[in-house]
């Protein structure tokens, strides 16, 4: 908890350095987040080409709009307010994507060696979590991501997604509803 | 407490998000009632499902990435400057400038006056319009307005000319759109 405590001090730091001309804290601010924003970003669009993209695109928004930060929230929480605004703003384009996502979330071949039968069994479930993300929406999945895979406490991804605490567990209680009807292991 | 207490509760055990006294209290329930454990273990198996498909995010190379950002950034820098100069030509046309002239311009086609014929654009500063169209002969600045008009509806969030200042300030914090817009506007 210290530890994380000092990352999250040290972000704000790197942010405010930022914001008075310091170029290298925002590379060093794209250097411990852009790794953790692909993650969210992928798990949203299951693509890796757009969540490449708009991780640039989230930390280009940050550049541009520095001065519209203040220190009252962690920088993750102003980061991922950023990266969710980003993902609306691109989920028209994103639906264009449908066809591409599938294959890049595909399991490697490999990994099944020559067994065809698995192989089309995981594809099989890959294919049904796809769907029963893409069923949920937007702020159900995002609460889901934002909780499970990026950690972050119910606090924080309500301040994230502009809601109460009440909200996200409300959220996420139907996002649990929806998948243990369409996700089977 | 009752069981759609203890149901909602699935998933904040299962995120780690709970009290000690709560994942006791929960446990203590779940061992006792057949319809909530049930509900337990089909929460427990879809997000299990889910993991093996979103756990691991994709390789990055991070200082690839990096550069890219710093590359568009550059290329940003001499766009931003062009935006200036455009942002206060679109606000010009936005403001009394695009009335003024486009009624210039339809008056001028309802009179039928001729391109060669020497009359000065009318504006509300009485000097030429900065941008779009600037300096062109009555005729060919209506059929310019013209066009210009017909995008309109690109500005979503233009309610014509009243909302203007809302307009421009929304542009002028959204470099992007502005530029998006300027594409539309130029083809």
């Amino acid at each position: 908890m210290a530890t994380e405590s000092k990352t999250l001090q040290e972000d704000v730091a790197l942010m405010l350095a930022f914001q008075n001309g310091d170029e290298a804290a925002f590379d060093s601010l794209f250097r411990r987040h852009a790794r953790v924003l692909l993650g969210f970003f992928w798990r949203a669009t299951g693509s890796r080409t757009a969540g490449e993209e708009l991780v640039q695109e989230t930390f280009l928004k940050i550049h541009r709009y520095k001065a519209s930060y203040e220190p009252r929230a962690t920088f993750r929480t102003y980061l991922f307010t950023v990266a969710r605004s980003i993902l609306q703003d691109n989920w028209r384009r994103m639906q264009k994507q449908k066809a591409e996502r599938s294959l890049e979330r595909a399991p490697e071949p490999v990994a099944h060696g020559n067994n065809p039968e698995r192989a089309a069994a995981s594809r099989e479930a890959l294919l049904q979590v796809e769907r029963a993300l893409e069923e949920l929406p937007e702020s159900q999945r995002t609460a889901l991501l934002l909780v499970r895979y990026q950690g972050l406490p119910y606090e924080e991804a309500a301040a994230t997604m502009g809601v109460t605490v009440i909200a996200v567990k409300s959220l996420l209680n139907r996002a649990r509803k929806h998948l243990i009807h369409k996700v089977k292991k | 407490m009752s069981c759609k207490h203890y149901e909602e509760q699935i998933i904040e055990y299962l995120d780690g998000q709970l009290q000690a006294t709560q994942v006791a209290t929960l446990e203590a329930h779940l061992n006792k009632c057949a319809a909530c454990s049930a509900e337990f273990a089909a929460t427990r198996e879809a997000l299990a499902a889910l993991d093996d498909h979103l756990a691991e995010p994709p390789k990055m190379d991070v200082e690839a990435s990096l550069a890219a950002v710093r590359s568009r950034l550059r290329a940003e820098e001499p766009a931003n400057r062009r935006d200036d100069g455009w942002s206060a030509s679109l606000r010009w046309w936005l403001g009394g400038g695009l009335v003024a002239a486009t009624a210039a311009g339809l008056l001028a086609i309802a009179l039928n006056v001729p391109d060669s014929a020497n009359v000065k654009p009318v504006t509300p500063s009485g000097q030429n319009p900065p941008g779009l169209a600037s300096g062109l002969p009555p005729r060919a600045e209506a059929a310019a307005m013209m066009d210009f008009l017909e995008q309109m509806p690109l500005y979503e969030n233009l309610d014509c000319f009243k909302e203007y200042d809302h307009l421009a300030a929304m542009l002028e914090e959204d470099p992007e759109r502005l530029e998006e817009i300027l594409r539309e506007v130029q083809g």
